[in-house]
């Protein structure tokens, strides 16, 4: 990778954050919706413009970041470093956020921080690449910004995903949060979803 | 105040929001925990923000942090578009933040908001902040903040009970017309800020996301839509709402919140809508009837 990928920034770096932010609010808002945020020109490989697009929006150096097997490469942690100041961590317990390139090296969620009883918000928020949020297996969402009932279809979560995610909503307030991500756009799966399926 | 803002000279540089953008990543993160947790207050750091103490600071950070130059920002002050600080902070965030600004709830992306709920149903595509001088419901019981933390915690809350049942006890009713605390998701005690508790079932099941900021406290907290919001109350003694003998004056509304008007040297008295934006409309409707 050149110089010139390590330094790809948002094309108009304030607006941009801005607009990617507010996808990201609208998608938390309401869980199910999938939501376009606006993407850096380039990334370096294989980290996704998407997965990019959230790093530049929320992280800097006051949130640790752990990246999965397929992420944890020099230029990707020089790139996060570079463009936002975020510190790449090794113990998953110290991440504020935590990056995935495939849904399948997803570990157990209580690896990372689920917040406290007194701090909740204490708690990791997972960012993961799908290969697309349609065409899965349909699952059925409720919880508050849903206004009954959303279905769903991510594709390429492992077996077991959404019983592993029930188990993390049955624990609120504490627990963890996600944002699935495919090629140009997010889902949001904050920790008060519940899934049935 | 906000003529303090430091907006001096009309060629000074300042940051688009204001904010600077490690500030408002801050706040925005923050912002996303307290979606993912509603009615739970989360402490936004320790950085310094650079906006004087005093009227809408919590509100401010929290629109200088959303807004964006597609937005169209409505202000209110205790229901009314037209008091010194709504037209104030709506002519700061059209300077800094380059947006159009709205005295029509309709029309409003984001609506930032002291005292009042618009009486006009919000929609999916409409933000409502909302700015909170004590962000935690408990504080007027416990003075502590480990104690009330724990509390959360815990979902203890039977002192706020107690404390809403000795007003039945003593008076036949709760007395508490503003301010009136809630339960969200059937978690979290949250206070819905000072609006009077005749807009607390506004925020049950609103279509639209409402953010409360807390400059001084540092707290933000976040009711998503769809959200189960309920007054605390009890069997025998069900939430009511504040209500009226009259309608409004100028537009007939029997459905709104009313200020009582002072008519004359001799006290006689009117009452109008709170919400002046509401009022306005219904006044324009029936004109095009
Ligand atoms: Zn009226």
């Amino acid at each position: 990778m050149n110089a010139s990928v390590i330094s790809t920034q948002f094309a108009d770096p304030i607006h941009d954050a801005q607009q990617a932010f507010r996808g990201l609010l609208a998608a938390t808002s309401r869980p199910g919706t999938i939501v376009t945020i606006p993407l850096p020109i380039a990334s370096p490989a294989p980290l996704s413009p998407t997965l990019a697009a959230i790093g530049l929006t929320l992280l800097d150096d006051a949130t640790p970041v752990w990246l999965d097997p397929i992420l944890i490469q020099e230029p990707i942690r020089q790139y996060l470093l570079f463009n936002t100041g975020a510190r790449v961590v090794t113990q998953p317990d110290s991440a504020a956020f935590a990056f995935f390139a495939k849904a399948r090296n997803l570990p157990d969620f209580r690896v990372f921080p689920r917040g406290t009883p007194s701090y909740p918000d204490r708690s990791a928020t997972l960012v993961v690449q799908v290969p697309l949020l349609a065409g899965g297996r349909p699952v059925s969402l409720r919880g508050p910004g849903i206004e009954s009932v959303v279905s769903v279809e991510p594709a390429g979560l492992p077996d077991g995903f959404w019983d592993r995610w029930n188990e993390n909503a049955a624990n609120y307030p504490i627990g963890i949060d996600m944002i699935l991500a495919d090629a140009c756009s997010i889902m949001s799966l904050p920790r008060t979803v519940k899934a049935s399926f | 105040m906000l003529d303090d803002l430091a907006l001096n000279g009309e060629a000074e540089e300042y940051s688009y929001g204001f904010l600077d953008e490690q500030t408002k990543r801050m706040i925005r993160r923050a912002i996303l925990k307290a979606v993912s947790i509603p009615g739970y207050q989360v402490p936004f750091g320790d950085r310094e923000i650079p906006l004087p103490p005093g009227w809408g600071t919590g509100g401010i950070q929290v629109t200088a942090s959303i807004i964006g130059k597609t937005d169209c920002l409505k202000v209110i002050d205790q229901g009314a578009d037209d008091t010194t600080n709504a037209v104030s902070i709506r002519r700061f965030f059209a300077r800094v933040a380059r947006v159009n600004t709205t005295e029509s709830t309709g029309e409003a992306t984001i609506v930032q908001s002291r005292h009042r709920i618009p009486e006009r149903p919000l929609q999916d595509d409409q933000i409502l902040v909302m700015q909170v001088p004590q962000p935690e419901p408990l504080r007027r019981l416990v003075t502590s903040e480990v104690e009330t933390r724990k509390l959360h915690a815990f979902a203890r809350y039977g002192l706020m009970q107690v404390r809403l049942y000795e007003d039945i006890a003593r008076y036949g009713n709760i007395v508490m017309s503003h301010d009136y605390p809630v339960r969200v998701h059937d978690r979290y005690l949250a206070s819905p800020s000072p609006v009077p508790k005749f807009d607390n079932p506004k925020l049950h099941r609103s279509r639209a996301l409402t953010i409360f900021g807390a400059g001084r406290e540092r707290r933000i907290y976040a009711i998503p839509p769809f959200t189960d919001v309920r007054s605390i109350d009890f069997d025998d003694h069900p939430f009511e709402r504040q209500k009226w003998q009259s309608c409004c004056a100028r537009c007939g509304a029997e459905d709104s919140y009313l200020d009582e008007m002072l008519l004359d040297d001799a006290g006689n008295t009117q009452f109008v809508c709170s919400d002046t934006s509401y009022c306005n409309d219904r006044l324009s409707e029936g004109a095009s009837r």
